[in-house]
């Protein structure tokens, strides 16, 4: 008895083609390529591929409920990593400060610890908007 | 490169001693990984693709995992032999067709391999024999750890591992188990069951992989999901998944103890020995049901005169690249499907 299984059907590009039925987004990524590895919107919407790392922040606003979509969650909760944070990045220097923050509150250093706070305040909101 | 020495060595199907190795042929888990800041090997130019590759290379190397591993250069690999790799399973069917710079590394005991610019730029897996969820994760996530510690992954504390596919982010991980399953697939309900794998989050792919299709009852069950659940979680999904699916199959095996049934496969699994024992030419389609018959027969406790390892060795041994790397030579279909019936006779001391 031959069976044939297909492809398991991932319904990306049902969802990424609703995704785009949003005109606000359409208009907003028309233009956009990727500066890590210049994928366009396009090429995106017709392959479902991203072309590098620097895609998942390029086209962060589709990509976080296309992920929800096929995975039913945006959240990733399993392995972590930190060797990809790369030396001078904003993501360094806030792992930096987190760790300084935390030896002035030991230290009772509170003046120094509140100016570090409001500067991680401030970083995770530029990180924020980069990625929402 | 010694093809021979690489054809005679372990195989995780050839190891019976695996759990519930009755039904689970083997276990493979991959993880798939990038390095950040690198286009992924699809946008990479050739030069690029070089250059990650000795990139790559050099954290295999540091690594207890991969160090004593031998490396297979695709551009150096014919046809035939990178089929007889994709037969194995050591690489996925996309590998083996295309002419980039990439290339595979394969650990001792062929346990452990590395695809390095496949469709992401580390696709990690290990092998286990029988039903062996956790041995299998255990060791590819040990070699994780330790090329992790080389190369720089391309991580996000929100999405986790990036991929080249959203379907692979997350975790990168999937879970592939390959089995046997016989008395399912002659009870008519083997479809049915397999659809209803979905809402588990599990699907049904064909023997090489995606849309390859099912031979000799041999099914892969493997999740589809990768993001929101940590890599325990998705391995205790599929445990129940494959408890439940070999639950159904020995039921259905059962059932077959029933006298007139019972006299109905007997039927089957001495004709299929006949035949395996006699043909002249066959396909490995065929060759492939009728082994599967025989399996069946072994597991239902008839006297048949073979050893399931023998058997597993023939499903390995008989597929065509195999044949071809033995013959040393390409040959036609049926010049394969001669060559097929007599190592089959030779191993099955048919006539």
């Amino acid at each position: 008895m031959p069976f044939h299984y297909g492809k398991p059907i991932h319904p990306l590009e049902v969802l990424l083609s609703l995704l785009a039925q949003s005109a606000v987004r359409r208009q907003q990524l028309a233009g956009v390529s990727c500066k890590g590895c210049g994928l366009t919107y396009g090429e995106f919407k017709r392959t479902s591929q991203l072309g590098c790392s620097t895609c998942y922040f390029t086209f962060a606003s589709l990509i976080g409920p296309l992920l929800k979509q096929i995975h039913g969650s945006a959240q990733h909760i399993g392995k972590t990593y930190k060797r990809t944070v790369r030396p001078g990045s904003a993501t360094e220097e806030l792992a930096r400060m987190k760790v300084e923050l935390k030896a002035a509150i030991d230290e009772e250093q509170y003046e120094k610890a509140a100016q570090l706070r409001d500067h991680i305040q401030k970083l995770e909101r530029g990180e924020k908007t980069r990625k929402s | 490169m010694d093809w021979q020495t690489i054809a005679s060595e372990p195989h995780a199907w050839l190891d019976l001693a695996g759990p519930s190795s009755d039904i689970v042929i083997s276990t493979r888990v991959r993880l798939a990984r990038n390095i950040v800041d690198v286009p992924f090997p699809e946008r990479l130019e050739e030069g690029g693709r070089r250059e990650l590759l000795e990139q790559v290379l050099r954290a295999a190397s540091l690594s207890s995992s991969l160090s004593q591993a031998r490396f297979i250069d695709m551009k150096e690999a014919s046809k035939t032999e990178r089929q007889f790799l994709m037969e194995r399973h050591l690489i996925s069917p996309e590998m083996a067709f295309d002419d980039h710079a990439r290339g595979v590394l394969i650990g001792p005991g062929q346990l452990v391999t590395l695809m390095i610019n496949e469709e992401d730029h580390l696709r990690l897996q290990s092998f286990s024999p029988g039903f062996s969820l956790r041995q299998a994760y255990n060791k590819v996530n040990k070699a994780d750890n330790e090329l992790g510690d080389h190369l720089a992954y391309a991580f996000d504390a929100e999405w986790g591992f990036c991929t080249r596919c959203p379907t692979n982010a997350g975790t990168g991980l999937r879970v592939s188990c390959l089995l046997h399953l016989p008395a399912l697939a002659a009870s008519g309900d083997l479809e049915r069951v397999l659809a209803g794998l979905a809402q588990m989050n599990v699907a049904a792919r064909g023997f090489y992989g995606e849309s390859s299709k099912a031979i000799g009852n041999l099914i892969q069950i493997s999740n589809t999901m990768t993001l929101g659940h940590s890599e325990q979680e998705y391995l205790e999904n599929m445990d129940r998944v494959i408890q439940s699916v070999m639950h159904v199959e020995r039921q259905c095996r059962e059932a077959f103890l029933e006298p007139k049934r019972k006299a109905v496969v007997e039927d089957q699994v001495w004709r299929s020995w006949g035949l395996l024992r006699n043909a002249r030419l066959i396909s490995y389609d065929e060759a492939m049901s009728l082994i599967s018959q025989i399996r069946l027969g072994l597991q239902m406790g008839l006297q048949v005169p073979a050893k399931a390892a023998t058997l597993n060795q023939v499903m390995l041994i008989t597929q065509p690249a195999h044949l071809q790397l033995f013959k040393g030579r390409a040959l036609k279909t049926e010049e394969r499907d001669r060559a097929r019936a007599s190592l089959i006779r030779e191993k099955l001391g048919g006539e």
